[in-house]
């Protein structure tokens, strides 16, 4: 059952983009998807970008969440430096939480660096949607 | 400098962050965002608004990408604000227009904006018309408005831009399509999108033909290409000079209220049919006491 709602909020606005040389979007995708179904606007980049314009768009669209895919490996020098843009441009607040294939070794490094978040396959897309909505709790209000 | 409790109204001297933020608060309406309305609405700003509608898939987003470029290699910024629909049934919403202007996306004299519709009709979203008043303050001469892909009556946008693209691409629809009123009447320039589409002079043809003053408001493109796109610029330029900017057009702030009006009554009659049981009788009977009941709260 359809039901209009004019005006209704949003749960919260989120940029899904796919920074590096890997066009695996799938998982991306489905993210995104998921997102939307639960109510989240999502600003979708699509694939092979770099961490500046997904810092340029996270702060053009002051988005609540940024959430990164990555497959192909890169992920210790690509998320940092997403970060690192992200702080050149004031966007230090934004949370970001990634996703992909991503060695466990890896994953306190990840957060050590400030990422709030790392999920690896298998993740119930429950468990996703919880980290974005409690990401976005309190922001922009 | 974007501190989010401490934004000013010095439009130049905004940063991105802070222009993200403050669209924000504009498109909330909080105690901030109305403060920066009511400031951006106290004057005329430079620049020109110029609006993109048309059926989904016509090629609007390609062809705002398209001149993001021609105007960026004149030296124009441009900001774009792009809408999409938000679902009725979760309020979420997947905004995919920009990643046809990626190539924009790490040029500082480009800002492009993503909005929702968040339940409202029309094509465009109520805060459309401040957040163009925000680009063109803080310097962004050219703000292109890029509406929902419309069906054939979405025309909101009309009423809000200096200048209006209808776009159109062939293969949509036979000549009857072209007779149809509404959204093919409101467009100052009528565009012919992917022109190197079997079809497109025939479209041209049946616009022409069917649209009163059609035959001078068509413009060909190839947005892909970019080929057609400097001469469209240059119609859009030479159309800025005839009095029909918005801020001109005697209607154009009526439209408005209208817009925000219903958006506010929309909201309400959402929340009471969502609210509280609905009235007995038919359909109608139900929906005159709804409205009453909205019109006159104390009654």
């Amino acid at each position: 059952m359809n039901e209009s709602r004019t005006g209704a909020t949003p749960k919260g606005r989120v940029l899904i983009g796919k920074p590096g040389l890997d066009g695996h979007s799938r998982g991306a995708k489905f993210v995104a998807q998921a997102l939307a179904d639960h109510g989240f606007e999502v600003i979708y980049t699509g694939i092979r970008r770099t961490p500046r314009e997904i810092a340029m768009t996270a702060v053009q669209e002051n988005v609540d969440v940024v959430g990164l895919s990555l497959l192909s490996g890169a992920h210790n020098t690509l998320f940092p430096a997403v970060l690192a843009e992200l702080r050149a441009r004031d966007g230090a607040d934004i949370p970001v939480i990634v996703g992909g294939v991503i060695p466990d070794a890896d994953i306190p490094g990840l957060l050590a660096a400030g990422i709030v978040a790392v999920f690896t396959p298998g993740t119930p897309v429950t468990t996703m949607i919880a980290a974005f909505e409690q990401a976005c709790r309190g922001r922009n209000p | 400098m974007s501190d989010p409790d401490n934004l000013t109204d010095d439009w130049p001297a905004l940063d991105q962050r802070s222009l993200g933020r403050l669209m924000t608060a504009i498109e909330k309406r909080t105690t901030e965002g109305k403060r920066f309305s009511a400031s951006l609405q106290s004057r005329d700003w430079p620049g020109l608004t110029v609006g993109l509608t048309g059926p989904p898939g016509c090629g609007k987003s390609t062809l705002v990408a398209a001149l993001i470029r021609e105007l960026r290699g004149r030296d124009k910024s441009v900001g774009v604000l792009a809408i999409d629909p938000s679902s009725p049934r979760t309020g979420g919403a997947v905004l995919g227009d920009r990643i046809r202007m990626m190539e924009a996306a790490t040029d500082d004299r480009v800002f492009i904006r993503s909005i929702a519709t968040r339940g409202h009709a029309g094509g465009v979203a109520p805060a459309v018309a401040d957040l163009a008043r925000l680009l063109r303050a803080a310097g962004y001469g050219w703000v292109l408005v890029e509406t929902v892909g419309v069906g054939q009556g979405e025309v909101d946008i009309a009423a809000q831009a200096d200048v209006t693209l209808v776009v159109q691409a062939p293969g949509l629809g036979d000549d009857i399509q072209a007779m149809k009123k509404g959204l093919l009447e409101v467009g100052d320039l009528l565009v012919v999108n992917k022109g190197d589409l079997p079809g497109a002079d025939r479209l041209a043809l049946d616009l022409s033909r069917w649209i009163t003053g059609a035959a001078e408001k068509i413009c060909r493109t190839d947005a892909l290409t970019g080929e057609g796109v400097a001469g469209l610029i240059e119609r859009i330029e030479r159309l800025r000079h005839v009095p029909l900017a918005a801020a001109a057009r005697p209607g154009a702030r009526r439209e408005e209220i209208r817009g925000h009006a219903l958006a506010l009554l929309a909201a309400r009659l959402d929340r009471r049919l969502r609210e509280r049981p609905l009235p007995p009788g038919d359909t109608w009977q139900a929906a005159e006491h709804i409205a009453a009941e909205i019109l006159n709260p104390d009654a």
